[in-house]
């Protein structure tokens, strides 16, 4: 029995490998948009036609997408996929499902998409996350953003889809900054920063004082992308935070920010007994301005400082 | 000469010489993608499989313009950028690198190997073919 279906299995592949080789001309066309329409094929070529353009689709962005959502339109398979999304029983019914829609380029299956965002499956939210980026649902920023907030995607790949969205995720993400959940507002803080410009230092500020440390490290970090009037005090002010990871990342913020006026306070944090703060304080004084560290006296200063101070003659030869 | 049939004028040096272009990616959906629309718009095309074939068939060859995937097994396409740009044949090679990884630093890594231009994946074919253009107008 397993014999037989592996035999029927091979002289499927060959047999739709033919296939392929024989239609791909035609899908290339129809993608480049010489072959306005698709006629004359047999339900099995037209298979493989529809998973050929789908793998097309997979690589390519821009314009020539628009003719493949129609396609798929016109052939009702996004109504399909989408009904798959919605109620298939099985999760990998569910998973190609959503890989599909975003591949197929089929906007319209946006309202869809955020359903599945809670998705009792984690593959198919990565893949829904996957495809909301590719088709730069606005709609969905605020649900992104919850999804990131309570764990439920992978944080790096939810921050990418939110950053192909653009405007609309900067505006839900500083409508956020006021949320009461710690971990929205550390996220709608993250987006800013990504997304925003230095005006949104303004909104940033007034969360260096937050209760949580976790939002006060945040907006000191994107202080430091950000920059601003106020960036400059706000950041040596949190170098007295009483959480130590809110001075080191205060430190690595006024790395970024390369402002000399700066350097005394870092010179006295890289000193620390804390190993995080003296390093991100000797990283940010590198940055700032490494031929300070080339003078100071190797027998008298911590570790971080010493290697900061190695890397500093190192990029002076 | 044959015309391109996507409509545009081919593109050729003062010579009417039409330019061949080396198209280097592990994964065939995409090489067909973009042989194809290369060769839709007048370009003489050499595909190869992996950075090894690519740094033989540029050699060979002396292709006017190479597309490169940055992610192949083997060598990768930093690698044979610094390849091409280290060899006296092909050292003047405009190369275009072709790739998922768009953060910063992967950029930076593409143009101190030596690429020219860099375009990120999924890739808009039209574009592809604009930046192509661009890069051999400039030879």
């Amino acid at each position: 029995m397993l014999v037989l279906r592996r035999i029927w299995i091979s002289t499927t592949e060959r047999t739709e490998g033919r296939i392929e080789t024989r239609i791909r001309p035609t899908v290339l066309g129809f993608l480049d948009g010489d072959i306005p329409g698709i006629r004359d094929l047999t339900r099995r070529d037209r298979g493989v036609f529809d998973r050929l353009l789908i793998r097309y689709s997979n690589q390519i962005s821009g314009s020539k997408l628009d003719s493949v959502s129609q396609y798929f339109s016109s052939t009702h398979e996004i109504d399909r996929e989408i009904a798959t999304l919605l109620s298939a029983r099985r999760a990998w019914k569910r998973y190609l499902a959503a890989q599909r829609l975003g591949a197929i380029n089929a906007t319209v299956a946006g309202p869809a998409l955020i359903v599945a965002l809670r998705d009792k499956n984690f593959e198919v939210r990565r893949a829904t996350v996957r495809s909301l980026g590719r088709l730069a649902v606005a709609d969905a920023t605020a649900g992104l953003i919850s999804a990131l907030a309570e764990g439920r995607t992978p944080d790096s790949l939810t921050l990418w889809a939110l950053l192909q969205m653009g405007a609309p995720a900067l505006e839900t993400a500083r409508a956020h900054l006021a949320n009461g959940d710690d971990r929205m507002k550390i996220y709608a803080i993250r987006l800013v920063e990504l997304l925003g410009s230095p005006r949104d230092s303004v909104a940033i500020s007034t969360l260096v004082h937050d209760l949580s440390p976790g939002v006060r490290s945040a907006a000191a970090l994107a202080l430091g992308r950000l920059g601003g009037a106020s960036s400059l005090t706000l950041l040596l002010e949190l170098l007295e935070d009483e959480e130590g990871s809110v001075r080191r990342d205060a430190c690595k913020a006024l790395g970024r920010l390369r402002d000399k006026t700066a350097i005394a306070s870092l010179l006295l944090h890289a000193d620390t007994d804390e190993f995080d703060v003296a390093m991100a304080s000797s990283e940010a004084l590198f940055a700032t301005d490494p031929s300070i560290l080339v003078d100071l006296d190797p027998g008298a200063i911590s570790s971080a400082l010493m290697e900061s101070r190695d890397l500093a003659f190192i990029e002076r030869s | 000469m044959t015309a391109p049939l996507d409509g545009t004028v081919a593109d050729t040096d003062h010579n009417d010489h039409i330019f061949t272009v080396l198209v280097a990616d592990d994964e065939p959906d995409v090489r067909e993608l973009v042989s194809y629309r290369l060769s839709r718009s007048g370009y003489t095309v050499i595909e190869a499989k992996d950075g090894e074939e690519a740094i033989r068939l540029a050699t060979e060859h002396c292709p006017d313009c190479a597309v490169i995937d940055v992610m192949m097994p083997k060598i990768d396409g930093y690698e044979v950028t610094r390849a091409l740009r280290s060899d006296e044949r092909t050292r003047l090679m405009p190369i275009l690198l072709l790739t998922a990884r768009a953060q910063e630093s992967d950029i930076q890594t593409g143009f101190d190997a030596g690429a020219d231009d860099y375009l990120k994946k999924p890739f808009n074919p039209d574009e592809l073919v604009a930046r192509v253009r661009a890069i051999l107008s400039r030879r």
